[in-house]
């Protein structure tokens, strides 16, 4: 598809960040047509050393997290810490249309080339800095690391491990790193509005997006079981909100099942052969089976025994009742049919780390094209391209800027 | 800029979206979140619902004063703040009939039917298309529009653990950890949000609508680049770490004083270590062999773990976080959902706002997801009853007269 008929194929972005939430932001942009030039300082982003890699080889063209986070992008190498590094800063941001980036806060401010200042520049720039706890706040300067900002984004208490007798354990967390990819849509899904107002004949502006807040903003009726039942949600959750529902043992591992609207109970009713405790009053309502959670639950595993997972599954889909085999490994991820047919893992070529399968955007636009057509950038690949060819510098210029070691 | 006709109630025009119209057909979380930010920023959204297939969020609890009631669903009431309600029975062919004049006077159509059904009902794209040519239509579902699940029904736990993500969640001797967060569904929708509002400038530059299918599964596993890669370049699956890490070490929640109450400490290199060891009077032990340099302390994780405990659980969760922050080292207290209600760096940045419901009362509420600085997220309204705004969509935008309304309820059209 030619690049005219991409989604946002007239926009310039300009990413000033490393590891994820701003460069996935951007990558989506860049999925979507936008023309984005990613700045590295000279010594790469930190996702160059985070792998995986190949056989666990270190290198820096390799890291698998690199890869995939800067997919369709161009990359220029930039020190904007120097007096130099700075008026070419600038330059960039003339000819750019939105800024993403996920330095500390200040960080920018400190080098003069803060919102204000490249506003006076360029009025119609939108620019996000998504940062772990917001540019503002008692805590905005904290030190932490993922980790820390998944507990503090209150998901910890939800989504925690069990002991065997099914108690809660440690507030356990998930891998990779969550609260940057719930930021990282929230910042285009800002930017993307923020634009919408400057098509509309408005201003450009500044996007403040935290990654704690990000993580908060979703955690579903956590803050209406606190204010109305004054309940610390995760904390003794014997009983789920909907029953049943959540893992339960079969003959040969786990299902997860999940009733909550009228008809599912029936129809797993019917799947346990409309046994009479089933057709009990209490059983018609959410509140009932929350009440008899204990009952519910020990006939249902009581008929789970013994029955193959495949075999649950299926039947309970037929029932419409939302059920999977608990557990699913990121082999049956990448073997999986369905995502075959859609065509989401995007088989691209890099020059060093080979043909490669990539996860593609969750999309589909009937109009216009989001598919990987570039691998990430090499670091300093841009280079000439943007600096010369954009920026208009000469090639003793260019010589000038490497050996004082700004690009 | 759109040029639909405006009605009364878009009297509110502020916000980035100020003038776009949104035909909410979505139930339960990932479409209602998706439209929810569209509402924050001031687009005017409809919500299409019945009382003959009622939105589970309308049923789903905590409610007001414990007692069952559609009005009085908490959760709903925090999650649709700023949209309009009209009940329309799309089991019927008038129901039918008056949501699509509803799209043809309005920018964005957003449905989370399961895949099929939208255009079993006649609300397909290629049918809402005939009514608004520039329409922009965006389906948010678990698996996608097409594809051999894509009838399956399924809520966001379902899609955590078809991702592979469940599996990667706990210790590898305990069974698989149920996702209670359910970060699928409002995973899907924000991205049908970024989604939509492409195109929308899309729209805006070219006169073209479009149709979007956005998938949760495929939102999910995007954010698991470094299991799919590792998979991808070596054929191997990382294994459950629980709260470890594969190069921070200590890397954990560690127990604090009163009961379940937890602090999360990583820390990434030898200066941090230094500084941990001498913040809590131990600086001893960045010159002990078992606990430097870090493969050190990889071996001797669990002793160190203990060793870290003893400290944090002599503390509450939160002086252990302000101790450890003035060192500089990456500790955040485990916040519990009334932690973040009472905190107060949210409060600082006015992350919580009052919400005055007719039926529910005042209830502090997250105000937004995110801040802008010329079109701040606005809460203009509380959440709408069923049907609140039926004069205002009916009568006032597609004109049926009020005679015409009440005799569409006596038929259940209007439900």
């Amino acid at each position: 598809m030619p690049d005219q008929d991409r989604t946002l194929s007239d926009l310039k972005v300009l990413e000033y960040g490393q590891m994820v939430s701003a460069p996935y932001c951007a990558r989506m942009m860049a999925a979507l047509g936008a023309d984005v030039i990613k700045v590295e300082p000279p010594t790469g982003d930190k996702a160059r050393v985070a792998g995986p890699f190949p056989g666990g080889v270190r290198h820096s063209e390799k890291s698998g997290l690199f890869l995939c986070m800067n997919l369709d992008k161009k990359g220029i190498t930039l020190d904007p810490t120097t007096p130099c590094g700075k008026r070419v800063f600038r330059r960039l941001i003339e000819e750019t249309d939105i800024l993403v980036e996920n330095n500390a806060p200040g960080h920018l401010d400190s080098l003069g080339l803060g919102y204000e200042a490249l506003r006076a520049m360029n009025p119609g720039l939108i620019v996000v800095s998504i940062t772990p706890l917001g540019q503002s706040g008692p805590y905005s300067n904290y030190k932490v690391h993922d980790l820390n900002i998944w507990h503090a984004g209150g998901w910890g208490y939800l989504w925690r491990e069990r002991n065997s007798e099914g108690e809660p354990g440690r507030p356990v967390r998930a891998p990779s790193y969550m609260a940057s990819f719930q930021a990282a849509y929230n910042a285009i899904t800002a930017v993307l509005g923020a634009l919408y107002f400057r098509d509309c004949g408005g201003s450009g502006q500044h996007i403040d997006v935290s990654e704690q807040e990000a993580m908060v903003f979703v955690l579903a009726n956590a803050f209406p079981v606190y204010n109305e039942e004054n309940r610390i949600a995760g904390k003794n959750i014997a009983i789920p909100a909907s029953v049943p529902s959540g893992v339960l043992p079969c003959g040969d591992g786990y299902v997860l099942l999940s009733v909550i609207e009228p008809h599912q109970w029936k129809g797993l009713a019917e799947l346990l052969g409309n046994p009479e405790w089933s057709q009990e009053d209490w059983t018609g309502s959410m509140e009932g089976r929350r009440l008899n959670f204990d009952i519910v639950n020990a006939f249902l595993s009581e008929w789970l025994e013994g029955k193959p997972v495949d075999w649950v599954v299926e039947k309970a889909i037929e029932q419409r009742i939302p059920s999977s085999p608990a557990g699913l490994g990121i082999r049956e991820v990448v073997g999986d049919k369905h995502l075959e047919e859609r065509g989401f893992f995007a088989e691209v070529e890099h020059p060093v780390a080979g043909t490669l399968r990539y996860p593609s955007v969750p999309w589909q636009f009937s109009g216009t094209g989001a598919s990987i057509l570039r691998p990430a950038p090499l670091l300093g690949q841009h280079n000439d391209e943007v600096y010369m060819g954009h920026l208009g510098y000469t090639v003793g210029e260019m010589a000038r800027l490497r050996s004082s070691g700004v690009i | 800029m759109s040029t639909i006709k405006q009605g009364a109630l878009a009297g509110i025009r502020h916000g980035a979206l100020a003038g776009i119209r949104v035909v909410d057909l979505t139930s339960a979380w990932a479409g209602p979140h998706c439209v929810s930010l569209l509402a924050f920023m001031g687009a005017e959204v409809i919500k299409v619902e019945s009382r003959a297939k009622l939105d589970l969020g309308r049923f789903y609890p905590p409610y007001k004063n414990g007692v069952p009631n559609p009005d009085g669903a908490v959760w709903f009431n925090q999650m649709h703040r700023n949209s309009l309600s009209v009940t329309l029975n799309l089991r019927t062919p008038e129901g039918i009939a008056l949501s699509k004049r509803l799209v043809s006077v309005s920018d964005i159509v957003v449905e989370n039917f399961r895949a099929g059904v939208a255009d079993r009902l006649g609300l397909g794209y290629r049918e809402l298309v005939e009514v608004n040519p520039q329409v922009i239509m965006a389906a948010v579902s678990g698996f996608g529009a097409y594809g051999p699940r894509s009838r399956w029904v399924t809520y966001g736990m379902h899609i955590s653990n078809m991702s592979g993500l469940m599996a990667s969640v706990g210790f590898s001797d305990t069974e698989p950890v149920s996702d209670w967060v359910e970060m699928p569904d409002p995973s899907g929708g924000v991205a049908g949000t970024a989604a939509i509002l492409a195109a929308l400038h899309y729209r805006a530059r070219t006169g073209k609508g479009q149709y979007i299918d956005v998938s949760e599964l495929e939102t999910v596993i995007g954010f698991q680049p470094q299991g799919i890669m590792d998979y991808v370049m070596n054929g191997v699956e990382q294994g459950r770490m629980a709260n470890r890490d594969q190069v921070m070490v200590p890397h954990g929640v560690y127990p604090c004083r009163g009961e379940d109450e937890w602090v999360s400490i990583a820390i990434a290199d030898e200066e941090e270590w230094r500084r941990f060891c001498s913040t809590i009077g131990r600086p001893e032990l960045a010159r002990d062999p078992r606990f430097s340099p870090a493969s050190a302390r990889r071996r001797n994780e669990d002793e160190l773990d203990a060793l870290i405990a003893d400290w944090t659980g002599q503390r509450t969760k939160f002086q252990a976080m302000e101790t450890l922050q003035a060192s500089g080292v990456g500790a955040v207290a485990a916040f519990t959902n009334a932690d973040l209600f009472h905190d107060r760096h949210l409060a600082a940045r006015g992350f919580f706002a009052w919400d005055e419901h007719p039926h529910q009362g005042r209830t502090r509420m997250p105000a937004r997801a995110w801040q802008m600085s010329e079109t701040p997220l606005s809460l203009n309204r509380p959440a709408p009853m069923m049907g609140q705004h039926n004069s205002y969509v009916l009568g006032e935008l597609l004109g049926v007269s009020e005679g015409e309304i009440k005799e569409l309820e006596s038929r259940e059209v209007v439900r």
